[in-house]
């Protein structure tokens, strides 16, 4: 358990060298440098993106947003964090920037989730739908896009509490009851958790 | 100081990270030494377990990276693609993502904010009544099967998956498919056994309030 654990910092390390040296190159205008990184950090990002905005063009943007600041700003990353933690964090800011521009326009013109639900048009939909109704996007749905941000983190991409501060620019202690309030609608909303033996 | 029992209320807050396996070994051992004693907290870690599983197994959404690094080599080299098309592009997918919302009509002015007639996305339709779309619900599926079968059939992604199904909107790649086309790709989909629902798109709904 430990040696996996300690195998697992190693490569860890690794990889943030390797990202650090392509950073390097990409303070230099290398393009093909800004394409290897991309291609590595694409699927992550726009998962993050798409789970703050809910829309995946919106998130598609906003991947392309943060690849930009990568480019134009490489020259200040300082190294005080690892380039992941780095480029998550603009991934934050420039996500949130999308969810609050979005939420100007939201309260008059989204449609609430319960009345969405209503209007599913039922000729359409065979009964298979109400299984499929993923229980656990509706409640993520339900949190706020800071909240979300705060579980996928933890749970998705497996950061350290320390790791969360950084990327969302909040204190330790904000990052964890943040988590805690989430845990608590996420149970109140899905409340077979941990009752499924299915694993 | 690693050595005093840690308090429940320290301990609670701390549990997604003992189950992220982030703590460091000191603040590991002190919580899992209150967990061991306290009931309310090895339960709560029995959820949090289930939960991580749950989001960890989310499906990535199964884009290609290459196009939108396409689109980003353009904005450095300066040309205007990410001007007001792809801003219609985006209120496009804010329709389409949630197709069943009736914000399509409302929406697009706000985001392109600008006085011109908002139009679908001009070649994914042809008639505003009735996109030239095929929403599809997947069962079992990588992530690479997925982008298989999707190129297989001469279709491309254009929405999805939607955060409450999973229900991704395609279209199909070529721009001159007609509607027998289309019907042609929801009966393929039908057959593969992998998918569970596919259907052409719903038409978009017309915005009913009151529009500028
Ligand atoms: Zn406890």
């Amino acid at each position: 358990m430990s040696i996996d654990r300690q195998r697992e910092h190693e490569t860890e390390a690794d990889d943030d060298r390797a990202d650090a040296e392509l950073l390097g190159r990409i303070r230099d205008a290398d393009r093909e440098a800004l394409h290897a990184l991309y291609r590595k950090y694409y699927h992550p990002l726009l998962r993050f993106t798409y789970r703050l905005t809910g829309q995946l063009e919106i998130a598609q943007e906003t991947v392309n947003d943060v690849m930009l600041v990568v480019w134009r700003d490489a020259a200040s990353f300082e190294g005080r964090s690892k380039v992941a933690t780095w480029i998550m964090g603009i991934a934050y800011r420039k996500a949130m920037k999308r969810v609050r521009r979005a939420r100007l326009w939201s309260v008059r013109y989204i449609t609430p989730i319960d009345e969405r639900i209503e209007r599913f048009p039922s000729e359409e939909a065979p009964t298979e739908r109400v299984e499929l109704e993923d229980l656990l996007d509706r409640a993520l749905e339900a949190l706020s896009a800071e909240q979300r941000a705060v579980v996928e983190l933890t749970y998705f991409f497996g950061c350290s509490y320390d790791e969360i501060a950084k990327i969302v620019g909040c204190p330790v202690n904000t990052v964890k009851t943040r988590m805690f309030h989430a845990r608590a609608k996420l149970k109140s909303l899905l409340p077979r958790l941990g009752k499924d033996s299915s694993k | 100081m690693t050595d005093d029992a840690m308090s429940h209320e320290e301990a609670a807050l701390l549990l997604p990270w003992l189950v992220n396996g982030t703590l460091d070994s000191s603040e590991r051992e002190r919580v899992e030494r209150h967990v061991r004693g306290c009931v309310t907290c090895r339960t709560e870690l029995v959820e949090q377990r289930a939960l991580a599983s749950l989001v960890r197994d989310r499906p990535v959404v199964p884009l290609s990276a290459e196009r939108d690094f396409e689109r980003l080599r353009r904005t450095l080299d300066g040309s205007p693609s990410r001007g007001m098309r792809g801003l219609r592009t985006a209120a496009w997918a804010v329709a389409a993502s949630i197709a069943v919302v009736a914000i399509a009509a409302s929406v697009a002015p706000l985001v392109v904010g600008t006085r011109e007639p908002v139009e679908p996305y001009r070649t994914l339709t042809r008639d505003e009544a009735a996109p030239m779309l095929v929403d599809v619900v997947f069962a079992d599926i990588s992530d690479d099967e997925l982008r298989d079968l999707i190129e297989t059939l001469g279709a491309e992604i254009v929405a999805g998956p939607s955060p409450r199904v999973g229900r991704y909107t395609l279209r199909l790649v070529d721009d001159r498919a007609t509607d027998a086309d289309l019907d042609d790709l929801v009966r393929r989909l039908r057959d593969d056994r992998r998918v569970r629902f596919a259907a052409r798109a719903y038409s978009l709904p017309t915005h009913d309030g009151a529009d500028d």
